[in-house]
């Protein structure tokens, strides 16, 4: 790639439409391809990082944060945005092969939720060569919080961002 | 930094909506966590982190002591929960430390059924036994939860203040509602460490010692409960009214919490002129015509020259319109009152029958208001209140005929839109005016004109017959007195009559006469085919919903008969609500019998039933509350309006009760509590209002 | 006249499509989501809509013309089915309803769903942009109870 002054937003732009490797939730339509053809019809006019940082992976079902307290949220305050989505890339030198799985909910005006649980979103399983950087669309926006969670048969060390977008549909 | 407070919930369930945005109007940061078992474990689930509860856990405590305050609550629970999770917050009582918060119990039972946590051995109450209740607790009521019923006088120590307050705090069920027996010897061992808050007076129970509503054992406070839509989330807008709050704000003036916003706070009354359409008095010597027009007039006098001044809050007050233009004005009302010195016979605002009052009624009623065009912007606020064409009718409108005003008769106006098109979208047509539409510009092609007849048809549906509607009664405003058209003077507010809400387009018309409060309803009547919201404003205006505290069932232009009248029972306190205010006859069955305790039982669930409202709507603004004055000025002392109740008058022959003017007697117990709880009450004003609003929806 | 600036401190750049100016924008924000309404009912086997009113030609919400669509997101007691219907309708600038009755824009089930026995969502329209004045939404199910938690957001 060449090197070029671009903009921390538009780079932003960019990450959501890159080339990854093959991952996607497992009740939705994989998107695979290049960036023209990866995104013919959303575009992202608002985006921002709602998390960043890393995760050991191991054998338990683990939120990007690192807890396994299942009644606590990954990224909150999201309403407003119309997508998430996860990307990042997994340390080491072994293949990939980290499950992940995305939770969802509503609360009310004072944060707290409408009820016990969460909505399951969708899951997926990231296999790549290790230092490839995966993307996982969570198509599924507007609610209030998620709750991201990954394991790892093998533990990994994943370096991942959640970035959320607010776009609009071009025919 | 806003003080940190932390709300515990017995279950994820209890989201305790109206505690947390009460919480957070007053400017506290609030977070909630709940208790919850998982396998052998009892947890306590934070927004963030979970600690356990079940065992001494030093990094639960740690976590606590980043809060100013942890408040307890529960919904429902009777003495028959034994060691519920939320019983293993009793564990608190324990920590002590200067570092630890204040912890306040909202009526979380301590009977001695609960075993799973070892209270104290210096714990100063005593623990409530089942087994024999009669000993270990104290009576206060019948197994009726509601804040009304369990209301009694009540002496708080800190204050040095006896009032009327509800106090539910422990349930047993199908017997009734318990309050706490002091250890005197464990008490007087405490020292400073022990402190009684809150003391029940008896007057019509007979306990055998004082009972104890509220007490403060160290850092812990255990109070009454917090009552009713515990479940909510916040924002909810159909949940039971709140009851209880004071004991909300009162823990946190215990715990020393200052908030950094007041709650607004005002009284409220609808057809504040109405004398009441009675035919006849109660019996020979009842209060009648005239005694209705004094004792209002003194009653409002009383407000705006005792009670003003001492308080501040603010009387908003609707005055009836309808009743000066046209043929078909109704009879009801100010202007016919005032103006023509008659008062109608009908509850019927189509009935015509009306009767001239006495020259001694005339006067009276010109005192009435040159009365409230003094108080206008002083103590009181009124504002128009249209029964012949309410907001929401279909009918024919009787325009004014007033000089100076665009829209009067015989002008030539539009009453009804044409096509209609946005300006730019065309070339300027012919034979049309420009109209604005929240905030868009339109043409108004050939719209329905009046003509110069006085009568036009007026439907909500139509932006230009709803501004007539509005000038008119304005016009009728200005011509009793009152320079801003009725619109509440600085705090610029609408009380819609019948609680109707009309249209988007009428709240327009009202933004742009000024007003930017409308009380109506919510959610919209169904016939309305509209519906109001309280989240955004509607074309300017913010909209609360309305509650009518009542002191009789009956129609609210009759006079009351007072606190409780066997022969028309819905005409009095009392049998307007017996399943709450006379639970197992308990008032009716004693009324002849044991008089003095019969009254002072319906008295005191008098004052219960309207403080209760009042605060309950000042936490949880989505509501108004007001009254109609007919049913709680029918029945003072004709001889003399502002004499104080007392249970042991003897009652004039052929009367049902002693006489009471419940609207003074209701101010006076509500100023003791204002004063107690100053610094989380303050005067309401419209920007005050409009702003705390503002912050409620600011969480969504 | 193109706007120009220094970039690299020595070379002049014409501000273009490839060489934007170097600002960066500060405290941009999301365009914002509107809580609608936050309400409990008690569904049974009557069809009523989120506010509990059986009456046809009420709204549950008024004054909705700015969003693209609503969503309608929802926490059920029991993993219970529940029947929806969704109407909407457009009003004159008086607010009114252009007539009686509604457009139904979509009528289903929330299923039981032992993956989701308690969340669930609905977008309103599913597909296409709303702009709708005024939503109805009426839900049911077909036997015995269940108390609904619902919250709706207005998207821009």
């Amino acid at each position: 790639m060449s090197a070029e002054r671009i903009t921390r937003r538009e780079m932003l732009k960019r990450l959501i439409v890159a080339p990854v490797g093959a991952a996607a939730l497992a009740t939705l339509p994989v998107r695979e391809g290049s960036a023209a053809t990866m995104q013919p019809y959303y575009d992202p006019y608002f985006v921002a990082v709602l998390w960043e940082g890393r995760t050991r992976c191991d054998s338990l079902w683990r939120s990007l944060k690192g807890d396994v307290v299942p009644v606590l949220p990954t990224v909150q305050g999201t309403t407003p945005y119309d997508r998430l989505y996860w990307t990042g890339y997994a340390l080491g030198s072994a293949p990939v092969n980290v499950a992940m799985r995305v939770w969802a909910r509503a609360v009310d005006h004072n944060g707290v939720p409408l009820g016990n649980g969460w909505r399951a979103i969708g899951q997926a399983t990231i296999q790549t060569p290790p230092q490839r950087w995966f993307r996982v669309e969570i198509p599924e926006g507007h609610w209030d919080e998620y709750r991201l969670e990954v394991r790892s048969a093998t533990p990994r060390l994943v370096y991942s961002r959640v970035i959320a977008s607010q776009g609009y549909w071009k025919e | 930094m806003p003080p940190k407070v932390l709300l515990i919930t017995d279950t994820a369930t209890t989201r305790a909506g109206w505690v947390l945005t009460a919480l957070r109007l007053m400017g506290f940061t609030a977070e909630r966590a709940y208790t919850y078992s998982s396998g052998s474990e009892i947890r306590l689930a934070f927004p963030n982190a979970e600690h356990r509860l079940d065992i001494d856990d030093a990094s639960l405590r740690n976590r606590l002591r980043e809060y100013q305050a942890v408040l307890i609550v529960q919904p429902f629970e009777s003495y028959s929960a034994t060691n519920t999770p939320i019983s293993y917050t009793f564990r608190f009582l324990g920590w002590n430390a200067p570092q630890d918060p204040p912890f306040a119990y909202f009526g979380i039972h301590f009977a001695t059924n609960r075993t799973a946590i070892a209270f104290p051995s210096d714990f100063p109450l005593v623990r409530p036994d089942r087994a024999n209740l009669a000993s270990t607790a104290h009576k206060i009521g019948p197994d009726v939860f509601q804040a009304q019923t369990q209301t009694l006088r009540v002496r708080l120590t800190r204050e040095n203040a006896e009032c009327y307050l509800p106090i539910i705090a422990d349930r047993e069920p199908n017997d009734g509602f318990y309050v706490w027996r002091l250890d005197t010897a464990a008490h007087n061992a405490l020292g400073s460490a022990g402190e009684v808050l809150a003391e029940v007076i008896g007057e019509d129970y007979v306990f055998d010692t004082t009972p104890i509503c509220a007490y403060r054992y160290k850092n812990c406070y255990l109070l009454p409960r917090l009552v009713y839509a515990l479940e909510a989330p916040a924002g909810a807008v159909n949940i039971l009214r709140p009851q209880q709050a004071f004991w909300l704000l009162y823990a946190l003036k215990c715990i020393g919490l200052a908030p950094r916003h007041a709650l607004p706070m005002m009284m409220m009354l609808d057809d504040v002129q109405d004398v009441g359409v009675d035919t006849a008095p109660r019996f020979t010597g009842a209060p009648y015509v005239n005694d209705w027009l004094r004792n209002r007039l003194m009653t409002y006098e009383w407000y705006a020259t005792e009670f003003f001044p001492r308080t501040q809050v603010p009387l908003w007050a609707a005055l009836t319109t309808g009743g000066r233009y046209g043929t078909d004005y109704i009879r009801q009302g100010a202007w016919h009152l005032f103006m023509r010195g008659r008062r109608s016979l009908s509850t019927d605002y189509n009935n015509t029958a009306d009767e001239a009052l006495d020259a001694t009624g005339v006067s009276l009623a010109q005192q009435m208001l040159q009365l409230f065009q003094r108080e206008q912007n002083r103590s009181m606020r009124f504002c128009w209140h249209d029964h012949r064409v309410p907001l929401r009718s279909a009918r024919n409108l009787s325009r004014h005929t007033d000089a100076g005003y665009p829209l009067a008769a015989p002008n030539d106006v539009p009453v009804w839109q044409g096509q209609m098109v946005r300006k730019g979208h065309i070339p300027p047509p012919a034979n049309a005016v420009e109209i604005e539409i929240d905030g868009e510009v339109y043409y108004d092609i050939a719209p329905t004109m009046s003509g110069s007849g006085a009568v036009v048809w007026y439907e909500p549906r139509s932006l230009h017959a709803v501004r007539i509607l509005v000038e008119r009664n304005r016009a009728e405003m200005h011509a009793l007195g009152f320079a801003d058209g009725g619109i509440g003077g600085a705090d610029r507010f609408h009380i819609a009559a019948v609680t109707h809400y009309g249209s988007p387009a009428v709240m327009q018309a009202l933004c742009e006469s000024g007003v930017r409060i409308v009380r109506s309803n919510i959610p919209a009547f169904p016939p309305e085919n509209t519906q109001t919201t309280p989240f955004v404003p509607i074309r300017g205006v913010w909209v609360w919903g309305s509650i009518a505290l009542d002191g009789q069932a009956d129609n609210p232009m009759l006079n009351s008969y007072g606190l409780y009248d066997a022969a028309n029972p819905t005409r009095s306190f009392v049998g307007s609500s017996t399943g709450v205010r006379d639970s197992g006859g308990d008032i009716s069955s004693i009324w002849t019998t044991d008089p003095v305790r019969a009254r002072l039982r319906a008295y005191r669930r008098l004052m219960g039933f309207l403080l209760d409202g009042y605060l309950g709507a000042a936490v949880y603004p989505q509501w108004m509350v007001f009254s109609h004055p007919p049913t709680l000025l029918g029945w003072c002392d004709p001889a003399d309006p502002l004499r104080r109740f007392n249970a042991e008058d003897s009652a004039p022959s052929g009367s049902p009760g002693p006489y009471i003017n419940m609207l003074l007697e209701f101010w006076l117990n509500f100023e003791v509590v204002y004063r107690v709880l100053s610094g989380y009450l303050t005067p309401a004003t419209g920007d005050l209002v409009i702003a705390t609003r503002e912050r409620w929806v600011q969480g969504g | 006249m193109p706007v120009r600036f220094l970039r690299n401190a020595s070379e002049l750049a014409d501000v273009s499509w490839e060489t934007p100016l170097p600002v960066q924008v500060a405290n941009a924000k999301p365009v914002p989501t509107d809580t609608l309404l936050v309400a409990t009912l008690t569904v049974d086997t009557t069809a009523r809509d989120l506010l509990g009113s059986t009456a046809a030609e009420l709204p549950t919400l008024d004054n909705c013309m700015q969003y693209r669509k609503l969503v309608w997101l929802a926490h059920r007691a029991s993993n219970t089915a529940i029947n929806y219907t969704i109407r909407a309708r457009a009003t004159d600038l008086a607010g009114t309803p252009l007539g009686s009755g509604w457009q139904t824009l979509a009528s289903g089930t929330f299923a039981a769903d032992p993956a989701n026995p308690n969340w669930v969502r609905l977008d309103i329209p599913t597909t296409t942009d709303g702009y709708y004045d005024q939503y109805r939404i009426e839900v049911s199910v077909a036997s015995g109870t269940v108390a609904l938690t619902s919250k709706i957001v207005g998207v821009r």
